[in-house]
């Protein structure tokens, strides 16, 4: 085997159980008040007298003895499955059932096709999360970075100071500015959707529904651009400024080469790694900052789906979607290291120590 | 980055930090919410706040979602404020069948622009047996006189929502309709019964008159009242839609917002610094486990869980706090920390007091932490505004702490009603700005800071 594949193979055996101590804590948590047993009792009863309803055999039993019998098979029923058995047992088992992602069925929601199965509605709506959040994350690393690096070049100047001064509104999160935007762009102008996903009724041609769903993208996109982008062309900037002043630069301008060699070979290269950390936190930070979000633009991905759980207390939604995030996590941080292996040659030389 | 080399006195940085002009707005600002927060919590009920808050029989006699009263200073448009329509002594107490009939009459003038928002009669009554009647007579500036109905008023404390009184407005538009000769359109509000002029549609500016007629049984049967006409601004910061007055809940949300977000940073950097501090210091299996214990919380969707334990077990800021802290102590600036505190460790003056028997406890805490502490005050200070909206993050997702005004709490509570969409501007404007010059504050000071303690930083 390839050392790199080794390490990555190591790398990604790591995270799996940093994954799976996570998803234990996270069952602790929501297990403490004792939430995850009374709901699998209740599903248990659920599917108990359902079945007892069904079935042709029970159908001249009297009332009593109907809740009798169903109490009896429920008891049979929660002792197969072992919720009898101490917590510690069954913790691992919840664990097991987290993380191969049998998530179980909502207490109260259903997905857009009328399932309540946790996995299909968090299936749903991951796309439009990925979609909104990795295309603004993307946007602001691209600002930053060349903002950065044309402001580099005039340092001093007035637009230079001006970025400076500037940069304390990116105090204020993307969510903030939403709600400012909605107010300007929907209320005041009437000339964007206030949220959504696409305009109602959806366009019934592909193009039309991308070019709707683009328009809905606007508003929450300017609302983390706005929010990122003084901070991100500052920080960009002061951090190729700091690597402009290392003495390789010096010997590089001294032996005459010409400006954009040295920006690219000598400022860049080396800042890379660095530059690549910065945009995959930027990525974890984005799951987190989509709940919000998500809330103020009405985006139906995974942290409005989140919301709403929240406010009708379907705890098995909100633990799957808890364990989903800490998946997409653990995923981001691994292609984190392999870009971190391809970009920086001393992870590539003595790989495996500097992982 | 590696740690500064100089010593850094406490005097010479604030020296420093008022040459920068950004940084004295900053300041300013601080000091500006600082003593809003010591007036809050010395000069008003803090204590009692949130209890207060909840309560809508406190806030009865204050207009409903009122504009601040500034903003009539930049409108063409003149809206009302409340008028107090208050008894006085009777004008008339004369004999009416087995009964007494006492008349009051109160006067104000009205020179606003647009109609008030409300009108609702206020009694306080006691009485030995039959019910007093009250009959409201309204005369218009132009002399109209309208009845405004007859009410059998109950013992204790009652009002009368003329507003709410469907009957009453209708009957009262199909007289005007007499008068006029013709149909109006459209069904007019009880307001613009009462301060419009129907041949022009304008208002009606002047002085009005209300006239009370107050039937009692027994000369000891006492009945107190007073008529709000409520108006369209009021105060600092206006009302909202529970007609509590927001200059309040801003001045209540300081104290709060300011303590949250400085003891989440405060604490959450000491103790990330001391674990570093181990982590660095004694290296090995500590190290491993700490550094372990760092990739672990990296994973753990932080909002997620904060929501998650916020939910089962109750909405409580202080909980908050400290859940906040737990789940950040191990965070990713550890890592950085971590790396700092290896460079120290190889410092002649730590080797020297090691070689003289100091024991660990006493490098990390007496050699190695203060040297730490100057480069982390500028992370300290410009990770406040982030907790700080972190509470109003949660409170925007309706996981707010009921028994304390939050100014999150308020900027959920407008935009769940729709004041975007409504047009309440201020409910949501008052309290943003109110989060955005605390988290702009912080970020000028911030930034100052940067450059003092990162020497390297300011010739850039």
């Amino acid at each position: 085997m390839p050392p790199v594949v080794k390490v990555l193979v190591k790398r990604a055996l790591i995270l799996f159980v940093i994954v799976l101590i996570a998803t234990y804590i996270t069952i602790l948590v929501a297990n403490v008040g004792g939430y995850i047993d009374e709901l699998k009792k209740k599903e248990i009863e659920f599917q108990v007298a359902q079945a007892v309803q069904n079935n042709p055999q029970y159908k001249d039993l009297s009332p009593t003895e109907k809740t009798a019998l169903i109490k009896k098979l429920a008891q049979v029923e929660i002792k197969r499955q072992g919720l009898d058995q101490p917590f510690i047992i069954r913790s691992f088992r919840y664990l097991w059932d987290a993380i191969t992602l049998d998530l179980g069925r909502a207490e109260k929601m259903t997905s857009d096709s009328g399932s309540r199965s946790v996995k299909v509605i968090i299936l749903e709506r991951l796309p439009q999360t990925i979609l909104l959040f990795t295309t603004a994350t993307v946007i602001n690393f691209f600002i930053g970075l060349f903002g950065g690096l044309s402001l580099s070049r005039k340092f001093g100047s007035f637009l230079d100071r001006l970025v400076i001064y500037l940069s304390p509104t990116s105090a204020i999160p993307g969510w903030f500015y939403g709600i400012f935007l909605i107010m300007i762009f929907y209320t005041w102008l009437h000339v964007l959707p206030p949220g959504g996903l696409v305009d109602y009724p959806p366009p019934p041609d592909p193009v039309g529904y991308v070019l709707s769903v683009l328009k809905h993208m606007i508003l929450p996109l300017l609302s983390w651009i706005v929010s990122s982008f003084f901070i991100g062309i500052y920080s960009n900037r002061t951090f190729f400024l700091l690597y402009s002043t290392e003495d390789y630069v010096e010997v590089a301008k001294a032996k005459g080469l010409p400006p954009g060699q040295i920006e690219r070979r000598y400022i860049l290269r080396p800042a890379l790694p660095p530059i690549i950390t910065t945009f995959a936190f930027a990525v974890v930070f984005s799951w987190s900052g989509a709940i919000i979000t998500e809330t103020v633009f009405n985006w139906p991905g995974l942290g409005l789906t989140y919301y709403q759980a929240i406010n009708l207390v379907d705890v098995p939604v909100i633990v799957g979607i808890t364990v989903v995030f800490g998946y997409l996590i653990a995923a981001t941080v691994f292609i984190l290291d392999i870009l971190y292996g391809l970009v920086d040659p001393r992870i590539k030389a003595g790989m495996g120590e500097a992982l | 980055m590696s740690v500064v080399s100089e010593e850094l006195s406490l005097k010479g940085v604030i020296k420093e930090l008022l040459s920068y002009k950004s940084a004295i707005l900053g300041l300013i600002i601080l000091a500006g919410l600082i003593i809003l927060s010591i007036y809050a919590v010395l000069f008003t009920p803090f204590a009692q706040s949130g209890a207060l808050w909840n309560d809508q029989q406190v806030w009865l006699k204050y207009p409903r979602t009122a504009a601040p009263e500034w903003t009539n200073l930049f409108s063409g448009k003149k809206l009302p404020e409340n008028i107090y329509v208050n008894m006085s002594k009777p004008v008339n107490v004369s004999k009416e069948g087995t009964r007494i009939k006492r008349t009051y009459i109160s006067k104000f003038s009205f020179s606003y622009d647009d109609t008030p928002s409300e009108i609702i009669f206020f009694f306080n009554t006691s009485y030995e047996k039959l019910r007093p009647k009250v009959s409201i007579l309204w005369i218009k500036p132009d002399g109209e006189n309208l009845l405004l109905g007859t009410y059998k008023i109950r013992k204790g404390g009652t009002s009368i929502y003329l507003s709410n009184n469907l009957r009453l407005v209708s009957d009262l538009q199909e007289k005007i309709e007499e008068e006029l000769g013709k149909k109006i359109n459209k069904s007019l509000t009880l307001e613009d019964i009462l301060f419009r002029n129907f041949k022009t549609g304008g208002i009606l500016k002047g002085t009005y008159t209300v006239r009370l007629d107050v039937l009692v049984k027994n000369e000891t049967d006492r009945v107190e009242w007073q008529g709000i006409v409520y108006g369209k601004v009021y105060g600092l910061a206006g009302t909202d839609d529970k007609r509590r007055p927001l200059h309040l809940g801003l001045l209540w949300g300081a104290p709060i917002a300011l303590a949250f977000g400085l003891v989440a940073s405060l604490s959450i950097t000491f103790i990330q610094l001391i674990i570093s501090a181990i982590s660095g210091y004694y290296g090995g299996k500590v190290d491993a486990v700490i550094q372990r214990l760092t990739e672990i919380y990296m994973i753990l969707p932080f909002l997620p869980m904060l929501v998650l334990v916020q939910l089962l077990y109750g909405m409580n800021l202080w909980r908050l706090l400290l859940l906040l802290i737990i789940l950040s102590i191990f965070g990713t600036s550890v890592k950085t920390y971590r790396v700092w505190v290896m460079q120290l460790k190889s410092y002649p003056y730590v080797e020297a007091a090691r070689a003289y028997g100091a024991s660990n406890m006493r490098i990390i805490f007496l050699y190695i932490l203060p040297r730490l502490i100057p480069p982390t005050i500028p992370s300290l200070v410009l990770a406040v505004p982030g907790y700080v909206f972190l509470e109003a993050a949660l409170a925007f997702l309706g996981l707010s702490d009921v028994n304390i005004v939050t100014w999150g709490r308020i900027v959920e509570e407008a935009f769940s009603e729709g004041a975007l969409y409504k047009g309440y501007y201020h409910w949501v404007l008052m309290p943003s700005l109110m989060l955005v010059i605390t988290a702009i504050s912080f970020a000028l000071i911030g930034i100052a800071l940067d450059r003092i303690v990162n020497p390297k930083l300011k010739e850039m």
